[in-house]
């Protein structure tokens, strides 16, 4: 052993190699220390100091569209005008040749150049967005102004205005809270995030990645050479299914001094097809520099125009729930159409008398004039027939008491009550009129909008329950591909095929019979099934009524479901069912023209 | 030799665990944003070391008269390997190399095999023709041109770095040999206007060594990455930015969990990091030397100064990109780097030099066995001396 170690060791050659690698080493940990220890600062210094300058540059958001491929939301140019104060040798004479083109005073921009806060080197922004024409005669007089510097930044542009705000939402610079939260993600404080809306819900995919340029500068602040630039990255495209055709009927349609909303689905995706709520806004006026009063106003407007009540309105469902009571009642089996009660206008229960909303009385009614009278006193002698905790369970399963899921942020849950629920909140047993109330949604029942959308399309479809969905795609800008927002049911009701027959059967008769309650949205033609509600307000004004109308149409081939509601509507059937019957009218109508969509592009 | 071999397995195993570290913190940005998962690449590495891991436990436990009868048969099979990348319809393409195989998610570099297909064979070769070694046709252009066929396969991926890396580490293992130094200079010579054929041939080979000579010329395009390795470096300063705080890593430097990573470890851990570093490689190095020299048979001999080689070839040139001593070309820094086929390879080199280190000389076990055959039976090294 020994004498072979010794052979080993002994090669010059082995020697020649380990010294060669241990040079070549020792010659990196020489360069290491040189560019980490030596010049390090340098380095560093290029790094952090002023003498590198980090310029960010704003990445375009991606571009929203409708689902015919209609630009909602876009990106317009804005003309920043700013100086450098270092290359000014005259800031007096500047500032007074500036004030007048800017609409500004020269005190103005003297205290802005000197302002104290300000960074050595930084460019300070003397007026945002200005006009073309302001931006023209800057140009012009370039010559005599030295040191002004135009920038360009990308600002959103909303290119229906109020059309469909409350789906779009808005964007502003980001608060401080909101960077706080999404630091790790990349904001930055400058960066303009969605506030609102589907700008919120998908903002990750709408702001694209901001860009960077590393710029050195010499020591009188010139910008000596870029070392280094990122373009900004435009934010992916959003396709909506919103249809921008029908959305504009919805909006001329609901009337403009109408307060309330209205929520369209396709019963078989889950897809919505047109959200409203009134009163509405414009989401320029939060881009738009000279609209900022208007930006007060809104928020400190009374109707909430910011709030979309389609999904954060809570309100009691009133008559449509009787189809949910009308369901159990038929699956359990303690009805059915053969059966009838009589309607006297009057209903007994202990001491007190409940009315039917038809004070004459309908008579003997079964099940399916039950739906189609929308007779009170029919629905007081079958819940008493009923297990309030299944009719309770039969609603949480179409989708009521919790959150839709759909692509919204802040949903609104809505409340389904039951003997538990009013035991644990009330510490009250449930009484006799509880029920009452109960059936025929009053009471503590809330639900919103786009709830009873998707419980209508649950009834159209055969028992499938969607998750309502804004966005049909998301088109990725780096790799070019497309992320599709699935839609598949997210429940499927245990019902029968012949109960939802036959409640289908009772809405069509609503509308398409002679003394149905919403015979005012019978549309030549198309064949609507429907559902009225008139809702009164416990609290305050004992006038104050809202309006509900639920359908969908075809009435065979359910293509979509329109659920509209007037805040302080008088009824169901004489305010919300005439709005509904005329959207259909449009919307099915081939030869309609849609001049309005191409006015405002 | 109990405790190199301990030694060395705890360096090894050091220097994963660092890597693991600093893959992730250089790629989470990156993958956050192209995965939606931010530990994506850090997850893949941890399948990659356990794969490595096997590797390395066969490697140092199969008899390592099993890879000189493989020598061969593997080298053939990783020339196979070397022409099915380069048909496009099996290659798959990245960045307009062909360079990798794909065995279901995973990719696999069919060149990293060849550095180590290259030095089993050369091992087994050199052995086996020990004594034509100082001939010029039989023993040197013969060899040389079996290994060099394998360097033009990679160089036409194209992988410039790994076929000169295999040019570099066959011409250390006929050196070590017993080659003539007279004999291996016209091949030197002979190099150059291949090298030079290859680097200007490509438009973007040419720019990179201009840029590598002036990078400030065009320090938004093709200077970029030295650039930016050198702020990142310098940034770091002593004592470094303190880890996951790199700023060159958000856009700035792009490859920073693979070929620069080195860079951005300067950036977060500073020169201590760096020195600390080069420092485990070093030991390493000297480590495996150790293990080379004491091996009593001239086959392991060679095995072992080719796998230590190997590394020191890769660690220097890495890092000598990234401090903007060499032009900048893809070569990973060993066990640090993100990507599985290096570090499978790596990890499976560790195990031989571990195997290499256990081996016990021939000439004693004989003795035990076959007493009177001792003097028949002495290793053919001693013949040459």
């Amino acid at each position: 052993m020994r004498v072979n170690r010794s052979i080993w060791y002994a090669d010059r050659k082995i020697l020649v190699l380990l010294g060669v690698i241990c040079a070549v080493i020792l010659f990196l940990i020489f360069e290491l220390f040189w560019v980490q220890a030596v010049k390090g600062s340098h380095y560093k210094g290029l790094s952090r100091n002023n003498r590198v300058r980090r310029i960010r540059l704003t990445a375009p958001r991606g571009v929203i569209f409708d689902r015919s491929g209609k630009i909602l939301a876009e990106n317009r140019p804005s003309f920043d005008i700013s100086v450098a104060p270092e290359d000014i040798p005259d800031k007096e004479n500047m500032a007074l040749q500036l004030a007048p083109l800017l609409d500004m005073t020269s005190e103005e921009i003297l205290a802005r150049l000197k302002s104290k806060n300000r960074l050595p080197y930084v460019p300070v922004i003397l007026k945002r967005d200005v006009s073309m024409e302001t931006l023209i005669r800057i140009e012009e007089s370039r010559s005599i102004l030295w040191g002004v510097i135009v920038e360009v930044l990308p600002v959103r542009h909303y290119a229906f205005g109020k059309l469909a705000s409350h789906i779009l939402g808005y964007v502003g610079k980001i608060s401080r809270e909101q960077l706080e939260k999404y630091k790790d993600y990349g904001y930055h404080q400058q960066d303009m995030i969605g506030k609102m809306g589907v700008e919120v819900a998908y903002d990750e995919y709408l702001r694209g990645e901001a860009g960077g340029m590393q710029v050195q500068v010499d020591n009188r602040g010139y910008r000596d050479r870029i070392l280094s630039r990122k373009d900004p990255v435009q934010g992916s495209d959003i396709i909506l299914n919103l249809d921008l055709r029908l959305q504009q009927i919805v909006e001329d349609e609901f009337g403009y001094n109408n307060k309330g909303c209205v929520v369209a689905l396709d019963p078989q995706t889950g897809e919505v097809l047109a959200m409203l709520s009134r009163p509405d806004f414009d989401p320029n006026v939060f881009v738009d520099l000279k609209r900022r009063n208007e930006v007060r106003e809104l928020l400190t407007d009374t109707g909430h125009p910011l709030y979309n009540k389609s999904v954060f309105g809570e309100y009691a469902p009133g008559s449509p729930f009787k189809l949910i009571v009308a369901i159990d009642a038929l699956e359990s089996g303690k009805l059915d159409v053969s059966k009838k009660f009589k309607c006297t206008g009057k209903f007994k229960l202990g001491h007190a008398s409940f009315r039917c909303w038809f004070k004459p009385g309908h008579g003997y009614v079964n099940i399916i004039n039950g739906i189609k009278f929308s007779c009170n006193v029919f629905f007081y002698n079958t819940i008493k027939l009923l297990n309030i905790d299944e009719v309770a369970e039969l609603a949480r399963n179409f989708g009521f008491g919790s959150k839709t899921g759909i692509d919204l942020l802040g949903e609104k849950k809505g409340l389904v009550p039951d003997l538990k629920w009013k035991k644990e909140k009330l510490q009250e047993p449930w009484y006799g009129g509880d029920s009452m109330n109960f059936c025929i949604g009053q009471g503590a029942l809330l639900v919103t909008p786009i709830q009873m959308a998707v419980m209508i399309s649950a009834i159209a479809n055969g028992g499938n329950i969607y998750q309502p969905a804004l966005v049909q795609k998301i088109i990725t800008r780096e790799e070019k591909r497309s992320i599709f927002i699935e839609k598949k049911p997210v429940g499927f009701l245990d019902v029968s095929s012949d109960t939802l027959e036959l409640i289908r059967k009772g809405m069509y008769k609503v509308v398409n019979d002679e003394d149905g309650t919403a015979k005012a949205a019978r549309v030549n033609g198309i064949e609507v099934a429907g559902k009225t509600g008139t809702i009164q307000l416990r609290s305050g004004d004992l006038d104050l009524t809202h309006a509900w109308f639920v359908s969908f149409a075809p009435f065979e081939k359910p293509e979509i479901v329109l659920v509209v509601l007037v805040e302080g509507g008088k009824s169901g059937g004489r305010t919300a069912a005439p709005i509904a019957s005329r959207i259909y009218e449009r919307f099915f109508d081939i030869n309609d023209e849609g001049g309005e969509t191409d006015v405002q592009v | 030799m109990e405790k190199t071999r301990t030694l060395l397995f705890i360096i090894t195993m050091i220097l994963v665990g660092f890597g693991l570290v600093m893959i992730y913190s250089t790629s989470a940005v990156l993958a956050e944003r192209n995965y939606l998962d931010s530990a994506y690449f850090l997850k893949r590495q941890i399948l990659w070391v356990i794969i490595g891991m096997i590797a390395f436990f066969l490697c140092s436990v199969i008899k390592l008269d099993f890879f000189r009868i493989m020598a061969r048969p593997f080298f053939l099979f990783t020339v196979v390997l070397l022409v099915l990348v380069l048909i496009p319809q099996i290659g798959r393409e990245v960045g307009g190399a062909r360079r990798w195989l794909r065995i279901g998610s995973l990719g696999f570099q069919p060149s990293e095999m060849a550095k180590y297909a290259v030095i089993l064979y050369l091992a087994d070769r050199l052995n086996r023709k020990h004594s034509q070694i100082k001939k010029f046709w039989q023993g040197l252009v013969l060899t040389l041109v079996t290994v060099g066929s394998v360097s033009i396969l990679v160089i036409l991926q194209p992988d410039l770095g790994n076929s000169v890396i295999i040019a570099l580490i066959s011409v250390v293992l006929l050196f070590i040999a017993g080659a003539k130094i007279l004999h291996l200079v016209p091949f030197f010579l002979a190099s150059f206007p291949v090298l030079y054929f290859f680097v200007f041939r490509s438009a973007y080979r040419r720019r990179r060594i201009m840029a590598f000579l002036d990078p400030w010329k065009d320090p938004s395009g093709t200077g970029f990455q030295i650039i930016q390795s050198f702020i990142a470096l310098g940034s770091g300063g002593l004592t470094g930015t303190g880890l996951g705080a790199s700023r060159q890593k958000y856009f700035y430097l792009p490859e920073a969990h693979t070929d620069f990573i080195f860079s951005i470890i300067g950036e977060e851990v500073g020169l201590i990091g760096t020195g600390a570093i080069v420092l485990l490689f070093v030991i390493f190095i000297i480590l495996g030397f150790r293990i080379a020299l004491k091996t009593p048979d001239f086959f392991y001999h060679l095995l072992g100064m080719g796998i230590v080689c190997l590394f020191a070839g890769q660690v220097i040139i890495n890092i000598a990109v990234a401090t903007g001593c060499l032009p900048t070309k893809g070569t990973p820094l060993p066990f640090i780097s993100f990507g599985g086929s290096n570090l499978v390879f790596s990890l499976s080199g560790v195990g031989l030099l571990m195997n290499i280190s256990g081996a016990k000389p021939k000439k004693k076990k004989r003795e035990v066995l076959f007493k009177n055959k001792t003097v028949e039976q002495t290793p053919r090294r001693i013949l040459r001396t």
